[in-house]
């Protein structure tokens, strides 16, 4: 801290910016299935969009189906209901670089629910959580990781009348 | 030594720089998702080869309006159509606004065809050309109306189609 009170105030902007920077990619690098948190929606639909590395589609799609199990097992009712509205698409093309795209559609959500996979893991097998969540976060391609999003429903007009 | 308030300083300096390289990050996150978005308005076919197909559309924010306007007569011309391909098409559609903008602070929309309907062509333009208003030929006004007002919402933004499956449901 010294060395920054020497310095010229120009070298210290530039430090700082350059700070400011690194914190920015080191920021954006985390918002990988990585970090720790929650995962809750404040709009009526929720989407996840995951970019998993080449290579370990296995690793993160045998992930989600535990965690599947784990909802649909669960003793609360909300994380059963979690279940229920939960839809996982795979694109049936590589991104550019090679990541896989994988989104979860959450229509409707469940108020308040946090559906941050490892949480959900970790309430049914407690025992196994670390591996689990070694193999989930290490699926996710670096950089890119998870993408959370609020979506509200447009009516098209399109409901068909009852018979 | 530094003061409380020089502190404050820095930290603000520091958010401040992460925020805007969150923000780009953010934008190019959501472009490399979905690959660059494209001049599809005006595409004549747009056919998914997987079960299932997402749109999403990068709008001008002072035309969402418009916007929604549009893809509402898109899915009524649908399921209105006489031709049962068409219908199908119609009764898959679903309509997501994301909360988040996009870069430029853009309106994101998601058009869900889940399931796609195969060999069928979900381009807008086609689909109103062919069905709003009644069809051809009496409906040519309208359509040059409507289709003006999808091209300008999509102006400065895009669209870009990803084929997917369903992988898993509970």
């Amino acid at each position: 801290m010294q060395v920054m009170t020497r310095m010229p105030r120009r070298y210290r902007v530039a430090v700082f910016v350059a700070v400011a920077f690194v914190g920015g990619i080191g920021w954006g690098a985390a918002r990988t299935a990585a970090q720790p948190g929650t995962r809750v929606f404040n709009a009526d639909v929720g989407m996840l969009v995951n970019h998993v590395k080449s290579g370990q589609a296995v690793a993160f799609e045998r992930t989600m189906k535990l965690m599947g199990e784990a909802l649909a097992l669960s003793e609360e009712f909300d994380r059963r209901r979690q279940a229920v509205t939960w839809k996982i698409y795979k694109a049936t093309d590589p991104l550019e670089g090679g990541a896989l795209l994988y989104i979860s559609l959450l229509d409707p959500v469940v108020p308040g629910a946090d559906y941050w996979v490892p949480q959900i893991l970790n309430e049914a097998f407690p025992t196994e959580v670390q591996e689990l969540y070694d193999t989930y976060a290490g699926a996710f391609d670096k950089g890119q990781g998870q993408l959370l999003m609020n979506l509200t429903r447009v009516d098209l007009g399109l409901a068909v009348a009852e018979p | 030594m530094w003061t409380m308030v020089n502190k404050g300083s820095r930290r603000s300096h520091v958010w401040i720089g992460v925020g805007l390289v969150a923000a780009v990050a953010f934008g190019v996150l959501l472009g490399s998702s979905f690959a660059p978005a494209s001049e599809a308005a005006a595409q004549p076919t747009v056919n998914f080869s997987g079960a299932t197909g997402i749109v999403l559309n990068v709008v001008d924010p002072t035309k969402t309006a418009d916007f929604e306007e549009v893809m509402k007569a898109f899915g009524e011309s649908l399921v209105g159509s006489s031709d049962p391909q068409r219908q199908r098409m119609g009764e898959g559609l679903k309509l997501y606004r994301a909360a988040e903008t996009g870069p430029n602070n853009f309106a994101l929309y998601y058009l869900f065809a889940d399931p796609a309907v195969s060999g069928g062509n979900y381009a807008v333009a086609q689909v109103l050309a062919d069905e709003y208003m009644g069809g051809p030929p009496g409906n040519g006004d309208e359509v040059r109306a409507i289709y003006e007002k999808y091209s300008a919402a999509l102006t400065g933004g895009g669209q870009q189609t990803v084929n997917m499956d369903l992988m898993l449901e509970f």
